[in-house]
């Protein structure tokens, strides 16, 4: 909750924010990549970075297990299969550190776990970075434990993808048109 | 000569629409400028908040998710929940509600607590954050004027129309929405002053992470602050349940939630 954070000034913090993974003159960057995997604008996918990376100190620097939102955890998912740069240079010589994925077991208490550990980590980065973490990528606990766990790989070659939004929206308008012309029909005024 | 005798009833309804919307705009207007000023007061205490932001209700929800989160109470059938741990360390109010004797909902909860709640209020009222019953009358005589106004208007034109022999169905339901709209004015008019309304202001900005994934001892204050819907998706949610139970909702005891499968339910790293 202060006005800034203490992790702007920090060299860990500096070496996070000047690694790039991946080669940076690839035709498909990292950064797109990531975009591409979900369907995110590319300014999207290089922010979620961002919150990666922030992720990342924190894991170095809270002092207890941190547990990323979905949108960060499928950064660091790509960014592990990019596992020359994650293993031999990320970790040893930006982190300073291993920095091993734990998914869930599962169950009631694991869920509790995870849950305690997001909140925390959400307070490590809000004391951290000086700012509350962006709702669009860290979003609220309902979100992040029971609406992003959902999430599975389609390709839209074999299904439609539409948003629920457009479908709600269509059928609004739809239901405003009948509405109206049902109305000019009967003359009811 | 009758008002409005030469417009149609399509004009006519097109006005009251227009109109109505206007009076939601003034007098959420007349919400926001016409609060009695109170006093400037410095509220840190949770339970304070709790009732500054949502009354008797949001104070017994903040004192239970205190309880839930320190394990001193666990869920039970039907919305309900009941003391499992006596010896802990925990508030007055905490105490009162543990000192009760099996299975117990959050109208329970809130009989228990009404005294403290009341006093509370009574202080907050003293210091200046809170409206007086009066002035909470005088507020919400204010605010419902231009409906009432407006009602009055459209039931003159409805009878009109009526003994004209016209349709009037539609205009019967804009009438309908505004009874309505002064049922959700009056329902949810806050009871705070300006200088009330401030200091909540501040705190919610100040913990706005809160309403994201609040810690366990954070958990109470979140409450206070935001209602327990902060508490879905997290372990505590069995207390939001008791509120959507005491409304009328489920009586489930929530907290499902999913996130079990593949790795979305979490990642941790180490500390290096």
């Amino acid at each position: 909750m202060k006005s800034d954070g203490r992790a702007f000034d920090d060299a860990l913090w500096q070496r996070l924010r000047a690694h790039q993974i991946g080669p940076a003159d690839a035709s498909l960057t990292f950064a797109a990549r990531l975009a591409r995997e979900n369907r995110w604008s590319l300014a999207h996918a290089e922010r979620v970075i961002l919150e990666y990376m922030r992720f990342c100190y924190l894991a170095r620097t809270a002092g207890h297990p941190v547990t990323p939102s979905d949108a960060v955890d499928q950064a660091w998912h790509l960014h592990l299969t990019y596992s020359r740069d994650y293993w031999e240079v990320f970790c040893p010589l930006v982190l300073g550190a291993d920095l091993h994925h734990g998914p869930t077991a599962g169950g009631e208490a694991q869920r509790a776990l995870y849950y305690g550990q997001y909140a925390a980590t959400l307070k490590a980065y809000e004391s951290a970075f000086g700012v509350s973490p962006p709702v669009q990528i860290w979003p609220d606990a309902r979100r992040r434990f029971a609406v992003d766990p959902k999430a599975v790989r389609v390709n839209p070659a074999d299904a439609l993808i539409v948003s629920r939004m457009r479908v709600y929206i269509a059928a609004l308008l739809g239901a405003a048109l009948a509405f109206a012309a049902g109305w000019l029909v009967r003359g009811i005024v | 000569m009758q008002l409005f005798e030469t417009w149609t009833g399509a004009d006519f309804l097109a006005f009251y629409a227009v109109m109505l919307i206007t009076c939601v705009g003034l007098s959420i207007w007349l919400a926001v400028n016409l609060r009695p000023p109170g006093r400037s007061a410095r509220i840190t205490d949770p339970e304070e908040i709790a009732i500054l932001a949502g009354g008797a209700q949001r104070h017994a929800l903040a004192v239970l998710a205190e309880l839930y989160a320190i394990d001193a109470i666990s869920p039970a059938r039907g919305g309900k929940v009941f003391a499992s741990r006596t010896q802990v360390e925990t508030s007055a109010s905490g105490g009162a509600v543990l000192r009760k004797v099996g299975a117990f909902s959050l109208a329970e909860a809130m009989r228990t607590l009404s005294d403290r709640s009341s006093a509370i209020a009574r202080d907050l009222r003293r210091r200046g954050a809170l409206m007086t019953g009066g002035e909470i009358n005088r507020l919400r005589l204010i605010c419902t004027t231009p409906f009432l106004a407006l009602l009055a208007l459209g039931l003159y034109r409805q009878q009109a129309g009526s003994a004209l022999g016209e349709p009037t169905g539609f205009l019967i339901a804009l009438l309908a929405v505004t009874l309505v709209a002064i049922v959700v004015r009056i329902a949810t008019l806050g009871p705070r002053t300006l200088a009330g309304e401030e200091v909540l202001g501040k705190h919610r900005a100040r913990a706005a992470r809160l309403q994201s994934a609040p810690t366990a001892d954070e958990v109470p204050y979140a409450v206070g602050l935001f209602g327990s819907a902060v508490l879905v998706g997290t372990p505590f949610e069995p207390i939001h349940a008791m509120r959507q139970a005491s409304a009328g909702g489920s009586g489930s005891d929530g907290g499902d939630g999913g996130g079990d499968g593949g790795c979305g339910g979490g990642c941790g790293g180490c500390g290096g």
